[in-house]
């Protein structure tokens, strides 16, 4: 453990060590000087060192109040489980979206497949051979020359 | 021994036994995402991903009214995999297949048994709905593939000319063969990855090369005169039992084919059943002596060279020596004064002869030529012959005089209809065509290119012939079984002897008739040729009354009028 008086190390552990003596409170007292003689080059180690100091002053004098970390903490898990509630339900409906395309592409080709053979029944019932069959027999076949109406009387027709 | 006693020991060796299963599980992970990783996420990919042919669809093959001839359909292939049936249900799964589709149990009991293979076809071109069927049987290892199925839906309806697929759907036969790349389109390929129940993963990486369907083809042919001339050629070859026979109407002012019969017609839906000899298309495969319907040939190069006309007397009698050989009348006759229209009214092979030897023998052979024989119509139908005409430099003596009245050459049907549509046509030569045009890619009509159209003799020379050919349906023609009252029908019978090679000779007979109506406006000619038929063997009696059958159907589907006019009187006799 190291004393205000002991050289400091230039480490990279400065502020932290410093933290940690400065946390008794002999050692505040006389430890207050030295950020003003020996400032930190570093921006990044001032906060901790502000920190601090407020935190002694707070000790010495009037106890300052915290602002609550209570809400922020509530706010950020709320949003992430907000997000993330929100893209599981995304998903799933996709998911379901997906079962659903499937479904009605299934039903669209149940409705082919019907159309499909409805169009198959159609095309054999048109066939030649079919309608000969359901033809009646005088029909089938009649080989009787072609007969026209004229309005005026013409060789060689009927 | 180690004392556990010791609290710091105990923790100790905890620790140890920590690392140590620690380590265990920290090579396997590193196993797993480092060194096995490449492998193990294929393997992934590989059951998560589906991969499959998108089958592109078959264009139609229709008539020139839309009908569909061939069309391609939805359709399953049922499978097995024999490995995965439960042995207990094996009986179960061979009945039900053999009963829902029509096979015999045996068979699939047999496919069930083999549980080394992993794929057993059971059924092809099954319908969907009847697959969902058999499906909804939940039968484990019996699976629906999806297919499609070339259907045919006319059977034997222009067999030949359409033509068949085979299993893997590529054309085989016919039109179906000939226009396979137009037909068949470009298969498409998908990949995606689907969840245990088949069911697409969303959000994850898929591929999809659409399929590029084909396109389909029109024909010239109209259904209803096919299948009349179908019907006609098949009562016709079994009435004469005959060996087989073709029927051919031609649109005469275009050229295209309005029908192309043949009997036997293959059934395209069993192809398969069908001899090999009757899966081709005898209207343009099949060659035979013309006999005296090319005497219009002989007649057409006498009278364009001037030196004969259609009133020129010629003192026939029943037989002429040429070079080596005596050749007759079909009848035996006392020496007659026919006109040239006489002879070939009543299709003198003498008369022939005589009006052919004031010709040159080149003459003859380019008027041949110009009318199409030694050379492939260019219909484009597959497995079309040439024919053979020698060249008139070999012409031996007596094979002058034959080729004159049609025997010591071979062509088809389809070169006789296409002589007979040219001196119809005034004398126009008109490319037979069977193809009206085929769909673009958008489903649009692009009609097929206009057929060549070459003059091959003058319009008065083939008024003329056409004036000789009504004759020959007359009273005191040869055809008078082919004349439809009320019309004014033009025509030739044929009867030539018949080469056969199983017999080494000449054996049996070709009956033909061909003709035109109306005779003074034509609008369709048809062919009719009958080979070998043993009851009966005269063009006149035997093929005359299915052009006259064919024809009339014809003219009454095309609702053609008659034109009103009368024959004009052509003298077939001279008195002298």
């Amino acid at each position: 453990m190291r004393t205000a008086q002991q050289p400091r190390p230039k480490s990279t552990f400065e502020s932290r060590t410093q933290i940690k003596t400065q946390a008794k409170p002999q050692a505040r007292t006389q430890a207050r000087p030295k950020p003003e003689t020996r400032p930190d080059p570093r921006p990044r180690r001032e906060v901790g060192r502000v920190r601090v100091t407020r935190t002694a002053t707070a000790g010495a004098t009037a106890p300052m109040r915290r602002a609550p970390r209570a809400p922020f903490v509530l706010l950020v898990i709320g949003l992430m489980c907000g997000g993330l509630v929100t893209l599981l339900l995304l998903n799933v409906t996709l998911a379901q979206g997906t079962y659903k395309e499937r479904d009605l592409r299934s039903s669209i080709d149940e409705l082919r497949q019907q159309a499909a053979l409805q169009e198959k029944q159609v095309r054999d019932a048109s066939q030649p051979e079919a309608l000969k069959s359901r033809a009646p027999s005088d029909l089938v076949w009649d080989d009787s020359p072609p007969s026209f109406i004229t309005s005026r009387p013409v060789d060689g027709t009927r | 021994m180690l004392r556990l006693s010791d609290p710091g020991r105990r923790l100790n060796a905890g620790l140890v036994v920590m690392a140590f299963v620690l380590s265990l599980l920290a090579g396997r992970l590193v196993q797993l995402q480092g060194l096995d990783s490449k492998v193990l996420q294929a393997k992934a990919a590989d059951r998560r991903e589906q991969s499959e042919k998108l089958p592109a669809r078959r264009g139609s093959i229709t008539d020139i009214a839309g009908h569909e001839l061939a069309v391609t359909v939805e359709a399953r292939e049922i499978y097995l995999d024999p490995k995965v049936v439960e042995p207990a249900k094996r009986d179960l799964v061979a009945t039900t297949l053999a009963t829902e589709l029509n096979r015999s149990k045996e068979e699939i009991a047999a496919k069930l048994a083999k549980t080394t293979s992993r794929y057993a076809v059971v059924a092809r071109d099954v319908d969907p709905l009847h697959a969902k069927k058999i499906m909804s049987f939940g039968f484990r290892g019996v699976g629906a593939k999806r297919t499609y199925y070339r259907e045919y839906p006319g059977g034997r309806l222009a067999g030949g000319i359409v033509g068949f697929v085979g299993v893997d759907g590529y054309g085989l036969a016919g039109m179906e063969s000939a226009f396979n790349k137009v037909l068949a389109g470009r298969d498409g390929e998908q990949s995606f990855e689907t969840g245990g129940e088949g069911q697409r993963i969303p959000m994850t990486r898929s591929t999809r090369q659409e399929p590029v369907p084909g396109r389909d083809v029109r024909l010239t042919i109209d259904r209803d005169i096919q299948w009349a001339a179908q019907e006609a050629i098949a009562e016709q070859v079994k009435a004469s039992r005959a060996r087989s026979g073709s029927v051919i109407v031609i649109d005469v002012p275009t050229g295209r084919i309005v029908a192309m019969a043949n009997a036997p017609e293959v059934d395209l839906t069993h192809w398969q059943d069908s001899p090999p000899g009757d899966r081709r298309n005898r209207a343009v495969s099949e060659v035979f002596e013309p006999g005296s319907t090319n005497k219009v040939i002989t007649a057409a190069a006498a009278i364009e060279s001037g030196t004969v006309r259609s009133d020129t007397v010629f003192r026939v009698p029943d037989s002429i020596q040429c070079a080596d050989r005596r050749l007759k009348d079909a009848h035996p006759h006392p020496p007659e004064s026919l006109t040239f229209a006489g002879i070939i009214a009543e299709s003198s092979n003498v008369g022939t002869i005589m009006a052919a030897e004031r010709i040159s023998s080149q003459r003859l052979y380019d008027m041949f030529r110009a009318f199409g024989f030694g050379a492939r119509s260019g219909v484009g139908l597959p497995g079309e012959e040439a024919g053979l005409l020698p060249g008139w430099q070999g012409w031996s003596g007596s094979q002058r005089c034959t080729i004159a009245y049609g025997q010591g050459i071979s062509v088809t049907a389809l070169q006789i209809a296409s002589v007979y549509q040219t001196i119809a046509n005034g004398g126009v030569r008109v490319t037979p065509t069977i193809v009206a045009g085929t769909t673009d890619g958008h489903g649009r009509f692009v009609p097929a290119p206009a057929p060549k159209r070459t003059r091959v003799i003058s319009e008065r020379t083939a008024r003329e012939i056409s004036l000789m050919l009504e004759a020959a349906v007359g009273h005191d023609g040869t055809g008078t079984e082919a004349a439809i009252p009320g019309y004014r029908v033009a025509g030739k019978t044929g009867t030539a002897m018949r080469y056969d090679q199983e017999c080494g000779g000449y054996c049996g007979y070709t009956a033909t008739f061909v003709g035109f109506t109306p005779a003074d406006k034509p609008r369709l000619m048809a062919l009719a040729v009958i080979q070998d038929p043993k009851k009966g063997h005269y063009g006149g009696t035997v093929a005359a009354p299915v052009f006259r059958n064919v024809m009339t159907f014809a003219l009454k589907t095309r609702k053609i009028p008659p034109t009103g006019t009368k024959t004009p009187d052509v003298v077939l006799r001279a008195h002298r």
